[in-house]
């Protein structure tokens, strides 16, 4: 009976070569909900100057574009082509080979072929060959170019706001064209029309005014701290100091808000804190440079270039020699790759030395920033801290690499150091889903908002995948990772598609484990969880 | 019931693979092609590890927990594609037309088979709305935990002596 049963060959052929059909030329014609992020409010472009701030939603049919919006896209457009020599070499060489075209997570989440990597950055490509290209001009269609319509501005901001900005796709293209450059450009563009979203604008116009995204005002930032010193108190019986915008501190250290805001990110700042008292690391924080998330990189470069300015400046007045950095993916990104010639050169700093193990850190020689798992992997693999992994028994632990650092700076031998020797029980996720080819969150890039959850949910189950595969093969319950957008959305993914399973920082695992001097025994972890040998001793005394 | 052996029921899940892929509105080649890594494509390997099982339920014995576990597999990924629960368990009434078309002759004995058929839908429709009433809750919880720190200090700032 089998036989009758077409082979997988005489199914639906796939074909990862738009210019075969025309088809996809047509844009979608419904933005379903739960797929799309809510409009940017007027009073958050008003706040940044932007452009056409007005009140609007997806949903609606009239999106308020200015009249003469197609010619503000253009005219974008062309400007960038001349100035970014990647965005030109992206919209002239893609082969349409198809390598990337499995590799995108929405679209294994989601089956919709406008989520494949090659077909995204179509959609922008279409409209570049038309105005930009003769053959475009000559055969339009027949030539995959089309007209730059409202429709095709439409689906433009549905699917490149259903892009986390991983590069994922761009370590198989075998010419290393990165869609998420893409995806930057177009949200870019989209800028110039007032085509933007809430949750990047909003955190963008607090952090501009404020200082972080929430719009928190510094007596409170302050006040957190205050709370982390009296909870590690309680769990170590030693009261530590948190020096805040101390002048002539050997170290600035910055780190995302949501460190201090959030759950389960609480938890690695008393990590990082109990760390920089036990090897009484000269150091402080700032209640000014005290958001290191920066939203701006989700928007445009000029918006990122604003908001990372005070890092360097707070060094500056504070007389610091050098930079450390927290759990972050995105601000690593900008903090990486783009921080030194943005706001650089730091010239005014020093290239960092670990004070306690002695090591330069070389390859921070031009943005004079370490990574905070760069710092600590150094601190245990030269024998510095001394280290309790049984206060970790109650996790069998996986990491998920975050794409940033893991693809944006390979920072993947690190966070595991750390890991291994904090926790006993270590168990790493197949192959092809972590370290470089690591699966996004699904909610990075500004995507990680209520209304958006559906979308969020499909992009995050190839990751969700892979840790159930864990999860019933070693009894994971931990998912450790060093983001803080991956700690305030990867538990509403665990807890859909693999409850039973954790999420937390890497410091967090490293606080536990670690023995500080003149504590008292512990008796839970930082998470004010009994430790596991006390629930089996709990017994006997009752 | 007439006894269906495994050919058979390969056969019958080929056909309804197929008819799934399409009513999902998904090319299928990915689907099929990656069938031996569940992590270049853990959405068809869901569907192609619990189609079948779904299958054998439908067929055989109606060992409700395995039938469920099966198709929650599969909803559970619906529930996140199709907000409308008529077209996320859609696949489910595809299967009597198939067994129409395979059987031809349509015995009484297999009416037993179209029960088994729609108890598997309400199954599926129960599915459904639970994952959908957890991603609701799942909303909420995640919107507490975003400030849940800053909570407290709110609540320390409260409580202290003026
Ligand atoms: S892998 Fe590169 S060249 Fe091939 S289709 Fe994708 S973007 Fe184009
Ligand atoms: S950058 Fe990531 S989200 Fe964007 S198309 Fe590539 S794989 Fe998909």
């Amino acid at each position: 009976m089998s036989d009758h049963a077409p082979s997988p060959q005489e199914l639906v052929q796939i074909t990862y070569q738009p210019k075969g059909s025309t088809d996809w030329l047509e844009p979608v014609a419904t933005l379903s909900k739960g797929r799309y992020c809510y409009s940017a409010a007027a009073k958050n472009l008003n706040a940044m100057d932007l452009p056409n701030p007005r009140e609007w939603q997806p949903f609606e049919e009239d999106w308020k574009l200015p009249p003469d919006w197609q010619k503000i896209i253009l005219n974008g457009m062309q400007a960038r082509l001349k100035k970014f020599r990647s965005f030109r070499l992206f919209m002239d060489i893609c082969v349409r080979c198809g390598a990337c075209a499995d590799k995108c997570h929405f679209y294994l989440g989601s089956g919709d072929p406008k989520n494949m990597p090659v077909l995204r950055a179509e959609l922008m490509r279409s409209v570049y060959r038309r105005y930009f290209t003769v053959a475009g001009r000559l055969f339009g269609k027949w030539a995959g170019a089309r007209d730059l319509t409202v429709p095709v501005l439409k689906e433009w901001f549905y699917y490149f706001y259903q892009c986390t900005e991983c590069r994922r796709c761009s370590v198989f293209c075998p010419y290393g064209i990165d869609t998420a450059e893409i995806t930057m450009i177009a949200r870019e563009l989209l800028n110039l029309v007032g085509v933007n979203v809430n949750w990047v604008m909003e955190p963008v116009a607090n952090c501009y005014r404020v200082g972080n995204h929430l719009g928190i005002q510094p007596h409170s930032f302050v006040n957190s701290i205050e709370m982390a010193v009296d909870d590690i108190e309680d769990l170590t019986g030693i009261r530590i100091e948190v020096p805040i915008n101390r002048n002539g501190a050997e170290v600035l250290f910055v780190m995302p808000s949501a460190d201090y805001y959030g759950s389960p990110h609480y938890y690695t700042l008393l990590g990082y804190l109990m760390l920089f008292h036990e090897i009484g690391l000269d150091y402080t924080i700032s209640a000014y440079a005290a958001e290191g998330g920066n939203f701006g990189l989700f928007a445009s470069n000029e918006m990122m270039k604003q908001l990372n300015y005070k890092i360097y400046a707070e060094a500056r007045r504070l007389g610091v020699k050098w930079l450390l950095g927290g759990e972050c993916g995105h601000m690593w990104r900008v903090l990486n790759q783009y921080m030194d010639t943005m706001n650089g050169p730091a010239d005014f700093l020093e290239v960092p030395v670990s004070p306690v193990t002695g090591t330069r850190f070389e390859n921070t020689r031009s943005t004079k920033m370490v990574h905070i798992c760069e710092f600590t992997a150094d601190l245990i693999h030269q024998g510095n801290l001394k280290l309790d992994p049984s206060r970790n028994d109650q996790w069998r632990v996986t990491f998920h690499d975050s794409c940033n650092p893991a693809r944006g700076m390979g920072l993947l031998e690190e966070p595991r150091a750390i890991i291994r020797s904090t926790c006993n029980q270590f168990y790493e996720m197949p192959e092809n889903t972590i370290r470089e080819q690591t699966f996004c969150c699904g909610s990075g890039a500004g995507l990680g908002t209520d209304e958006n959850i559906e979308m969020r949910m499909r992009g995050a189950l190839p990751r969700a995948n892979a840790v159930k595969y864990v999860q019933q093969r070693h009894g994971v319950n931990m998912l450790a990772c060093i983001c803080a957008i991956d700690k305030a959305t990867l538990p509403t993914a665990m807890n859909y598609w693999v409850p039973g399973v954790e999420v937390g920082g890497v410091h967090e695992l490293l606080g536990n484990a670690l023995v500080m001097q003149g504590e008292k025994e512990r008796t839970t972890d930082l998470r004010s969880e009994p430790l596991k040998e006390k629930e089996k001793e709990a017994p006997v005394h009752a | 019931m007439r006894a269906v052996d495994n050919a058979e029921i390969d056969g019958i899940a080929k056909a309804w693979l197929i008819q799934v892929v399409q009513s999902f509105s998904l090319q299928g080649q990915p689907f099929l092609e990656q069938k031996k890594d569940p992590f270049r494509n853990p959405m068809g390997h869901a569907i192609q590890e619990n189609l079948p099982i779904v299958l054998q339920e439908i067929l055989g014995g109606m060992n409700r927990p395995r039938l469920a576990a099966a198709l929650e597999a599969i909803v559970r990924i619906r529930a996140v594609q199709e907000a409308a629960p008529s077209k996320a368990v859609e696949f489910l009434f595809q299967l009597p037309l198939i067994l129409r078309e395979q059987w031809k002759a349509w015995s009484a004995e297999q009416e037993e088979v179209l029960q088994h058929t729609q108890q598997a839908a309400l199954i599926a429709f129960d599915l459904y709305m639970a994952c959908r009433e957890k991603i609701f809750a799942l909303q909420a919880d995640e919107a507490r935990r975003r400030t849940a720190q800053l909570e407290r200090v709110y609540q320390r700032m409260e409580a202290e002596p003026r």
